[in-house]
């Protein structure tokens, strides 16, 4: 097993329904592709859907005639007391193609993940679950496929934008996990390590 | 038998926007770091505003720009997997560059708060 490194690609997002086109290059010494992580920066106010009642008021957020309503939201520090949940709104769609036989190896709608964003409902009982115990830290979603061109030529279109009917202003990251030539020098990251519950030993 | 070590290093966010890079030094009687994480006293800004990079022994760990809501994590994860394996980096010269970029949203309003870089490791007495 050699090095894995991790490449970062950063773009903004600002207009209602954008498309773009990017290139993510690699180093040379790169392999194969091991996993994609995605992030999303919002900078625009985000006022994120609520279902039931709750401390998260239905005050603010972007009207459907383009202006802002109410002050910045409070951040939910306190999940126990919040009855209601907040869905994690999607803000576009990601596409990411090899110009090997892989062609589009990766394509998947980007989450905006909200830090206390779940589905605890008062619905399910007086005492509902607290987020945090819903949320893990998460793994890049594994591809291992060869690249010997070390261009991944990519696509995003917003949808967010269109759904809010607003120009929404974000930025999306993207983290390409790469496996290179380089020795490891003892360093190998827990996505590429097995599941030790998992192994059958003989 | 290498012992078990485990450091916390803080570093203050005090302006919104800004990168704020700091050089830790390890003791020489650590040998290698195993695990790191990132941790806070308002865990909501560094989660929603904050991007980091990490070198140990100038080997990059984390390029500058990962997101710190990658490697942060909950009390629902249990005890011995809230750090980030990174398997076994000899420390070398025992130092630890660690960079912590706040970046503006649209869902904090800032504060100057206290971003902590946790790491754990071996170290010989």
């Amino acid at each position: 097993m050699n090095r894995a490194r991790l490449i970062v690609k950063e773009f903004v997002i600002q207009k209602l329904g954008e498309i773009n086109f990017f290139q993510i290059r690699l180093p040379k010494n790169a392999t194969s592709i091991l996993g994609i992580e995605t992030d999303v920066l919002m900078e625009s106010f985000l006022e994120t859907d609520t279902i039931g009642s709750g401390s998260h008021s239905g005050g603010g957020g972007v009207l459907p005639d383009g202006t802002i309503a109410g002050s910045t939201p409070d951040v939910n520090l306190h999940p126990f007391l919040q009855w209601g949940s907040k869905s994690n709104p999607v803000v576009g769609k990601l596409k990411l193609q090899s110009m090997d036989r892989s062609n589009i190896f990766f394509e998947n709608w980007i989450p905006f993940v909200l830090l206390n964003g779940s589905m605890p409902d008062m619905s399910y009982s007086l005492f509902p679950k607290s987020p945090y115990s819903l949320i893990v830290r998460g793994k890049p979603k594994p591809i291992g496929i060869a690249c010997s061109n070390n261009i991944i030529n990519g696509q995003f279109a917003d949808s967010i934008g269109i759904a809010k009917n607003v120009d929404m202003k974000y930025r999306v990251k993207i983290f390409v996990w790469v496996q290179t030539t380089e020795p490891t020098n003892g360093v190998a990251f827990d996505f590429q390590m097995k599941d030790k519950e998992l192994e059958v030993k003989l | 038998m290498a012992k078990f070590f485990s450091k916390d290093f803080d570093l203050p966010v005090t302006a919104a926007g800004q990168t704020f890079k700091k050089t830790f030094e390890l003791d020489k009687s650590v040998k290698a770091i195993t695990h790191y994480t990132i941790l806070s006293n308002r865990e909501d800004l560094a989660y929603y505003r904050g991007s980091f990079g990490l070198e140990i022994n100038k080997d990059e760990i984390a390029p500058e720009g990962y997101s710190v809501k990658k490697v942060m994590s909950w009390a629902s994860v249990p005890a011995d997997q809230r750090l980030k394996s990174i398997g076994r980096r000899e420390t070398g010269n025992g130092l630890i560059s660690f960079a912590y970029t706040d970046s503006n949203d649209g869902l904090t309003a800032f504060q100057p708060y206290t971003v902590t870089l946790s790491v754990e490791g071996e170290r010989e007495d």
